[in-house]
């Protein structure tokens, strides 16, 4: 079991129906670290919803709120299971990132959230790659994060498919002359395929 | 003008992107539109979007009364959304250039009489889309910047007035 495996196997807390994990009781440390999981799911939690809507996590009636709920959450805890490869400064302005994207209130209903496979595969990338800017952030219609880098004219935008695969799309424009590509790639490849196009003008600004 | 006609090319298209789809730096300051604004979902045929030039007055007057129009219409319009904005004949060309024919045509629906579609756009050029989202379809309106309002478009085109 992994180390946020374990953590979030603690009984009687608000996330496990999220997760829906068997019961596990843990140390004092694994105690600890899980109040800290909750305040991060705790701050992501829509103001409008009530004790009788909480309950509904544990049941197959979601609505959207409650979708986008779960998805924020998921995302949250596995930034927090890759915690100490991100300094706190990134963390923290990541987790607002997110919250603006599954924003009930901006969100299209019509729009999947983002979805559990979709997102490890972007925390894989941005694990890979390092960047010292933070992407923006977008989604699609199917529930696959966006993620985005841009250069002045230049663009990267990397669309996380589940199953560590992306797509990658290129768009430059210098003076008249403007260049595009795209392609599929597994993400042992990315810094490969990127190579030709200059990649530290978009993540190491 | 009769619902099915084509767009002149001279005029323009204007479409809701909602804040998942456009394009945001680190901070999350907009500053563009994604390939996905312009995605056919799988249960759509055509791509819609309203017709600047139905609206009266000047460029900045028209986008503000088709935005009001796109707020008084079924869709959701969020304090976040945006509206791209595109050239007829510029979006013909970008597709044409790809070997892919549309048409953009004039049709009103019962909640936007402004209402235009995107005829025959391919749902799996992201190429095709990206340089729509890069350059073509690209003149961005935050909802925040339009004056709050609100008003169904006119039965008729201002050229028919």
């Amino acid at each position: 079991m992994s180390e946020l495996g374990t953590i979030i196997h603690k009984a009687g807390n608000p996330i496990f129906p999220l997760l829906n994990l068997p019961t596990y009781t843990g140390s004092k440390d694994t105690t600890s670290l899980v109040g800290v999981l909750t305040r991060i799911v705790a701050s992501t939690r829509p103001s409008t919803m009530n004790q009788s809507k909480e309950l509904a996590y544990s049941s197959n009636a979601i609505t959207l709120e409650e979708q986008l709920y779960n998805s924020r959450a998921n995302c949250k805890l596995k930034i927090a299971s890759v915690a100490m490869h991100l300094n706190q400064d990134w963390r923290t302005r990541f987790f607002m990132q997110l919250d603006n994207l599954l924003d009930i209130n901006e969100w299209d209903e019509d729009d999947q959230p983002v979805t559990d496979d979709s997102f490890s595969t972007l925390l894989r990338l941005l694990l890979s790659i390092r960047p010292k800017r933070r992407p923006g952030l977008g989604a699609t219609s199917n529930g696959h994060i966006i993620a985005t880098w841009t250069s002045g004219k230049n663009r990267l935008t990397i669309e996380c498919l589940p199953g560590d695969q992306i797509r990658w799309i290129v768009f430059s424009s210098i003076d008249d002359y403007k260049e595009s590509a795209v392609g599929q790639t597994s993400l042992d490849r990315i810094t490969d395929v990127l190579g030709p196009y200059q990649p530290e003008q978009w993540f190491d600004r | 003008m009769k619902s099915g006609d084509k767009l002149p090319d001279d005029h323009h298209i204007i479409r809701r992107i909602p804040f998942a789809k456009l394009r945001k730096d680190e901070n999350d300051n907009i500053i563009g539109v994604l390939f996905e604004a312009f995605k056919l979902r799988h249960n759509e045929q055509t791509l819609s979007a309203t017709y600047l030039e139905y609206f009266p007055g000047s460029k900045k007057e028209q986008i503000k009364r088709a935005v009001w129009a796109i707020r008084a219409s079924n869709l959701s319009v969020t304090s976040r959304s945006g509206f791209a904005i595109g050239n007829v004949n510029a979006i013909h060309t970008a597709c044409k250039n790809r070997n892919h024919k549309i048409r953009i045509v004039y049709e009103p629906e019962d909640d936007n009489k402004a209402h235009s579609s995107v005829r025959r756009l391919p749902r799996d050029d992201t190429d095709l889309l990206e340089l729509l989202a890069a350059e073509t379809w690209s003149e961005l309106v935050l909802n925040k910047d339009i004056k709050p309002g609100e008003a169904p478009a006119p039965p008729f085109p201002a050229s028919q007035t």
